[in-house]
């Protein structure tokens, strides 16, 4: 939420809290003017700024790559060592007075105007080894500059750089699984909690997501996995970065680490809602079944997601629903993957059944659960599985018009339900709330 | 989040550490130019466009496609295979004379990976005739953006030569480019 609509939220709320007698009025204007005196950390000004060093880095690296004969190659060398230094230069000066985004983005001209240096040396000297080689060797120089500065831009430019060289090695180089890669994505999460930056810790959130991902359909084309093997074991990664975050949610001695979990929860949950989603509609690509590592992967992550998950709940992470939920979908994805109907309409069915098994539980973790992490999620995932559903089985066996009808009527209807649902459930939220 | 004195320090260490990596690079290139045993490679050019780094010209050498059956050494490579392939002189040209999965003890060798074995095609006319792709990491040269194309108009006529510099363990890097044995390009930053 921005500032000013917590702001705007908090004058609403707060004169029924001192109305309750739950706050003084000195403690109403208080609360308002520390809001007030917070001030914006990322505003349009150092949104600007930052677009700004991108375009200067990318320009600095559009000029080093026309190779212009103009400038004899020591002195573009020196021109480039010459910005990078007045780059960190002026991220000092800016820092010392306060201007603490403008230096981050001076930070960020220093880190691009240094991948232009290594592709002016690597275009001299005609190195042609991997290209990755390359992206490496500037990875460490940004990790080691993250490291001393203690500069969230550079953290998070370190994760963009480790998920670009994973992107490397497993896609044009073909080394699935890249373990290596994910050396510099823990160094970057490790530094997003040491600095406490909300962007750093969410990139590194991502970059971990991505490494898993890119890792998995590397592995998949590698072993000739089916579209059905592949999302199953992606079901079972996905409740495993979950149930990892569900716990270091728990950690609250460590903030930080609870942060980096909470932070964790949704993209678990939505690449579990993803990875159902795009499983029952596999048997549109291929059918078939024949690898044999990917069971035993599967059950792997799907019993250790299961222990974390306990773990995660007796922890008081989670709620007894939301831990047996990620199991029985767990459980199902796999076990529909492996014994997959013969009849079509059986196999929509039970897919379809999965998903919205799925939302549903994506929906309670959200109302019900400790986080508030997921409602919103799963009644767009509940709402768009029914539209499949109805376009892949009901749409197909009437006329186009009488579909569209049909098809009208059911969202009012399947909005109204929903719209029911959430009321009912607030209200008896507040209820026990009450009676406590 | 650390002090400003703390962020000074770290800002210039940051500099520093980069500038000292970016200063390995070329001291390591450059000493290998100066100081290895040069030989000169017949090429193959074509050219494509790398966005980050210009144009340049692809080479392909003769000694990138070795038949196992013609040259002396070790057999029954595999893909991603460390290769060292001994040289020797015909005239101007070097040529492989064997290949190894040691380093040899006597030279002048330089190192290469096995990219991919193709058992068919015009030059494997027997059974099990096995042709080995060699990555040697000397596959690109930067010119001047626009010139590459002038150079791809010389690649049908086989009139391009390469003059590489071969350092310890086989080590390899491109000196000179050549036309009709004339220097087109020397690049170093001295």
């Amino acid at each position: 939420m921005t500032n000013r609509g917590y702001r705007k939220r908090l004058s609403r709320d707060l004169p029924d809290w001192r109305a309750k007698g739950w706050l003084s009025a000195e403690g109403e204007t208080e609360i308002l003017a520390s809001v007030d005196g917070r001030r914006a950390t990322f505003g349009l000004a150092a949104i600007m700024g930052v677009l700004g060093a991108l375009l200067l880095g990318a320009g600095v690296i559009a000029f080093v790559s026309a190779n212009w004969e103009g400038i004899p190659r020591i002195v573009r060398f020196g021109l480039l060592v010459a910005v990078m230094a007045a780059a960190y230069g002026v991220a000092g000066t800016l820092a010392r007075r306060d201007l603490r985004a403008f230096s981050e983005a001076s930070l960020l001209v220093a880190g691009l105007v240094f991948a232009a240096a290594i592709a002016l040396i690597g275009q001299t000297y005609n190195l042609t080894g991997e290209f990755s080689d390359a992206v490496l060797l500037w990875e460490i120089g940004i990790i080691a500059a993250a490291l001393l500065t203690g500069s969230a831009t550079l953290t998070v430019l370190t994760l963009v750089g480790a998920g670009f060289w994973t992107w490397l090695n497993v896609v044009d180089l073909e080394i699935a699984p890249h373990l290596y890669s994910l050396i510099p994505i823990l160094i970057g999460g490790a530094i997003s909690l040491r600095l406490g930056s909300q962007y750093a810790r969410l990139m590194a959130v991502l970059a971990l997501g991505f490494w898993i991902a890119i890792n998995l359909i590397g592995f998949a084309l590698r072993f000739d996995w089916s579209p059905f093997e592949t999302l199953s074991v992606a079901t079972a990664a996905a409740l495993l970065f979950w149930a990892s975050g569900a716990i270091l949610v728990t950690f609250s001695r460590w903030p930080e680490l609870a942060a980096l979990g909470h932070d964790m929860l949704w993209p678990g949950l939505a690449a579990v809602l993803l990875s159902v989603g795009l499983l029952q509609t596999a048997i549109d690509w291929d059918a078939t079944i024949g690898a044999y590592q990917w069971p035993m992967l599967a059950v792997a992550g799907a019993i250790i997601a299961t222990l974390l998950a306990a773990i995660a709940y007796w922890r008081g992470g989670i709620t007894i629903i939301d831990a047996v939920g990620a199991i029985v979908i767990g459980f199902a994805a796999i076990g529909y993957a492996y014994i997959l109907p013969s009849d079509e309409m059986t196999a929509r069915a039970i897919g379809g059944v999965i998903v919205l098994g799925a939302a549903l539980w994506a929906i309670n973790h959200g109302q019900t659960g400790p986080h508030g992490v997921g409602k919103a999620t799963g009644l767009a995932a509940f709402g768009v599985e029914v539209i499949y559903l109805y376009v892949v089985t009901l749409g197909t066996l009437i006329d186009t018009a009488l579909a569209f009808l049909v098809g009208g009527v059911l969202f009012i209807a399947l909005a109204y339900g929903l719209f029911r649902i959430d009321r009912r459930l607030a209200r008896k939220l507040a209820m026990s709330a009450e009676a406590e | 989040m650390m002090s400003t004195r703390f962020f000074r320090w770290g800002l210039l260490g940051a500099f520093l550490l980069q500038t000292a990596l970016l200063a390995w690079m070329i001291v390591d290139r450059g000493m290998l130019l100066a100081s290895g045993t040069e030989v000169r490679l017949s090429v193959v050019p074509v050219d494509p466009r790398d966005l980050l780094r210009g144009d340049y010209v692809v080479l392909s050498y003769e000694i990138s496609r070795l038949n196992e059956a013609d040259l002396n050494g070790d057999s029954g490579f595999d893909d991603g295979d460390s290769i060292f392939v001994v040289l020797e002189s015909h005239g101007d040209f070097w040529k492989a004379l064997a290949i190894f999965r040691e380093e040899p003890s006597s030279g002048p060798f330089i190192r290469g990976v096995v990219n991919w074995i193709n058992s068919s095609g015009p030059s494997c006319d027997t059974t099990g005739c096995r042709i080995l792709d060699v990555d040697y990491g000397l596959g690109k040269f930067f010119v001047p953006e626009g010139e590459g194309r002038q150079l791809e108009n010389l690649r049908n006529d086989q009139r391009m030569s390469v003059d590489v510099s071969l350092g310890q363990h086989g080590r390899s890097a491109i000196k000179r480019l050549l036309v009709d044995n004339k220097v087109r390009y020397e690049e170093s930053f001295y």
